[in-house]
């Protein structure tokens, strides 16, 4: 199939997560995808448009946010670029590596109460790209899609 | 955020009567429910049949209520999606939350 793609630009606000994720379902509807699947998605690009909103731009919703969504047929791919502070390297170093979470049920301490989204993030999506480039912060999730639902 | 609440043997049953819990709702979700735990209500169950997705948000907001009530109760929940099932497993949830599968048989494990 032909690559088709939708993009589209939200404010900076936790309050255009409802309009991301209908985006998300708008664009996929035709497509008959595995509910599961765009379920992983939606999550992946709640978690990543949150963090944007609370460690890139700090709450201003006067900054926007570039959401793409491409579906070429064996992938869903979404970006999600901001102008806001980029992504610390220590953080960035993250990417790529197997996270987990290993909370113990007798240490109370243990249990996470934040720092989850990234691990969501990479434990939904196949692939996980950060970028900065001419002074902008662009994040690449990729899903690969199944055969029969491409 | 709208609840639907009953009491069962001691037991409050939280329906959220909302369909996504994610971070723009995180704050008040998670004061709604220490305001339970703060009137004395100690053994909850909340019940996910509306819920059809939850963000690390959310999740967190849960971990601190069970953080608050510190073994002096008991948080408890029911009726996730396979969805939000899979989440739980993926962030190791599962292992600090009793998870059931339905209203009846979550009540009947919990400890009063």
């Amino acid at each position: 199939m032909a690559s088709v793609s939708t993009t589209l630009c939200l404010p900076a606000s936790l309050g255009s997560l409802a309009e991301l994720s209908n985006a998300l379902y708008d664009f996929v509807a035709p497509f008959a995808l595995d509910s599961a699947v765009v379920y992983q998605v939606d999550l992946a690009s709640c978690e990543a448009f949150t963090n944007i909103v609370k460690h890139a731009v700090n709450y201003d919703d006067s900054q926007e946010v570039i959401i793409t969504l491409t579906n070429d047929g064996h992938h869903l791919t979404l970006t999600l670029s901001d102008a806001g502070m980029a992504m610390p390297d220590e953080i960035r170093r993250e990417l790529g590596h197997a996270p987990s979470l290993s909370p113990d049920p007798l240490v109370h301490s243990s249990w996470p109460e934040g720092g989850m989204g990234l691990i969501l993030i990479q434990s939904m999506m196949d692939n996980v790209r950060y970028e900065t480039e001419n002074g902008r912060n662009i994040l690449t999730l990729t899903k690969r899609l199944s055969s029969e639902h491409s | 955020m709208n609840f639907d609440i009953q009491s069962e043997d001691g037991i409050e049953i939280i329906v959220p009567l909302v369909r996504r819990l994610d971070a723009s709702v995180a704050a008040v979700f998670k004061q709604e429910l220490q305001s339970f735990i703060q009137q004395g209500k100690h053994y909850i169950l909340l019940d996910f049949s509306h819920i059809d997705f939850i963000d690390s948000s959310c999740l967190g907001a849960l971990v601190s209520i069970l953080k608050t009530l510190n073994g002096r109760g008991e948080l408890a929940l029911c009726s996730l999606n396979n969805n939000i099932q899979h989440m739980f497993k993926l962030t190791r949830m599962d292992r600090i939350f009793t998870i059931g599968d339905d209203r009846a048989a979550t009540l009947k494990a919990m400890i009063r």
